[in-house]
């Protein structure tokens, strides 16, 4: 019975950090307001997952991220300097309350984490991220 | 006697491997610079602190994703063996509200350049 107990707490404990693990948060900054706020990404070690959090102005947001290439990357946002072919990068959505879509692109080094990432709302807003 | 000059000596090896990198914010808009430091030169990620030309403290975050000169490892496939350029975001947080973010490409030894844009709309130009 001793010996059950002590599996069954080993598969929980991995489970437990398996799960933080693949878990990373982000501080998220309005380039307008200066507010900030946090998303996390699950799954950062897969090419996709989900992500979650708030705005800076309170409204959750929930949505899901998959890879792309860094020249889709590019593309996607306004600076050249962020997203290089030797990155690896991924797009995010997210609906944030009933009325805001947030479009995000991530950066991470290749086997690693995110570093960082660019977020757009459909008016424009412009946002941030740090990991 | 020993045991002190040993903990000195270690205290000077930590401390000397963290490597800044100072740098300057130079804005088209008006006279004056402030600095910005990177609290190592060489690490993916870390602190960094600011102060601009009119005093203002600022403190945040760098991170980096390899850049668009890489030598690849000859050994294994697919695999980075240096990152000969960064490219990298740093966002400082300042006064209440007030918030830089500097996009920076960077060599090696640590040295770069790059755009910053503040909660304001100003743009300075980064040197490190």
């Amino acid at each position: 019975m001793a010996i059950e107990k002590r599996a069954l707490l080993g598969v929980l404990a991995a489970w437990l950090c398996a799960g933080c693990m693949g878990q990373q948060t982000a501080r998220l900054y309005d380039m307008k307001t200066g507010q900030v706020s946090t998303l996390s990404v699950d799954g950062w070690v897969d090419s996709g997952g989900k992500m979650r959090g708030t705005l800076p102005s309170g409204a959750a947001c929930q949505g899901s991220f998959s890879a792309l290439s860094a020249k889709d990357a590019q593309a996607i946002t306004k600076t050249e300097v962020l997203f290089t072919e030797n990155a690896d990068s991924s797009v995010g959505v997210m609906q944030c309350g009933a009325d805001v879509v947030l479009r995000c692109t991530m950066a991470r080094r290749p086997g690693s984490g995110f570093s960082y990432g660019l977020c757009t709302d459909q008016r424009g807003a412009e946002y941030s991220m740090m990991f | 006697m020993h045991q002190k000059l040993f903990t000195c000596c270690v205290l000077l090896v930590l401390s000397g491997c963290a490597m800044q990198r100072e740098g300057y914010l130079y804005s088209p808009a008006g006279p004056g610079r402030g600095t910005l430091v990177f609290s190592d030169a060489l690490e993916n990620k870390g602190d960094v602190q600011a102060s601009l030309s009119d005093g203002e403290h600022c403190h945040g975050r760098y991170a980096t994703v390899p850049g668009r000169e890489v030598t690849w490892d000859d050994q294994n496939v697919n695999q980075i063996y240096s990152e000969d350029t960064q490219a990298g975001m740093a966002i400082l947080e300042c006064a209440s509200g007030h918030v830089l973010r500097c996009d920076f490409s960077r060599a090696k030894a640590g040295t770069g350049m790059g755009q910053c844009v503040d909660t304001h709309g100003n743009k300075q130009t980064l040197y490190f």
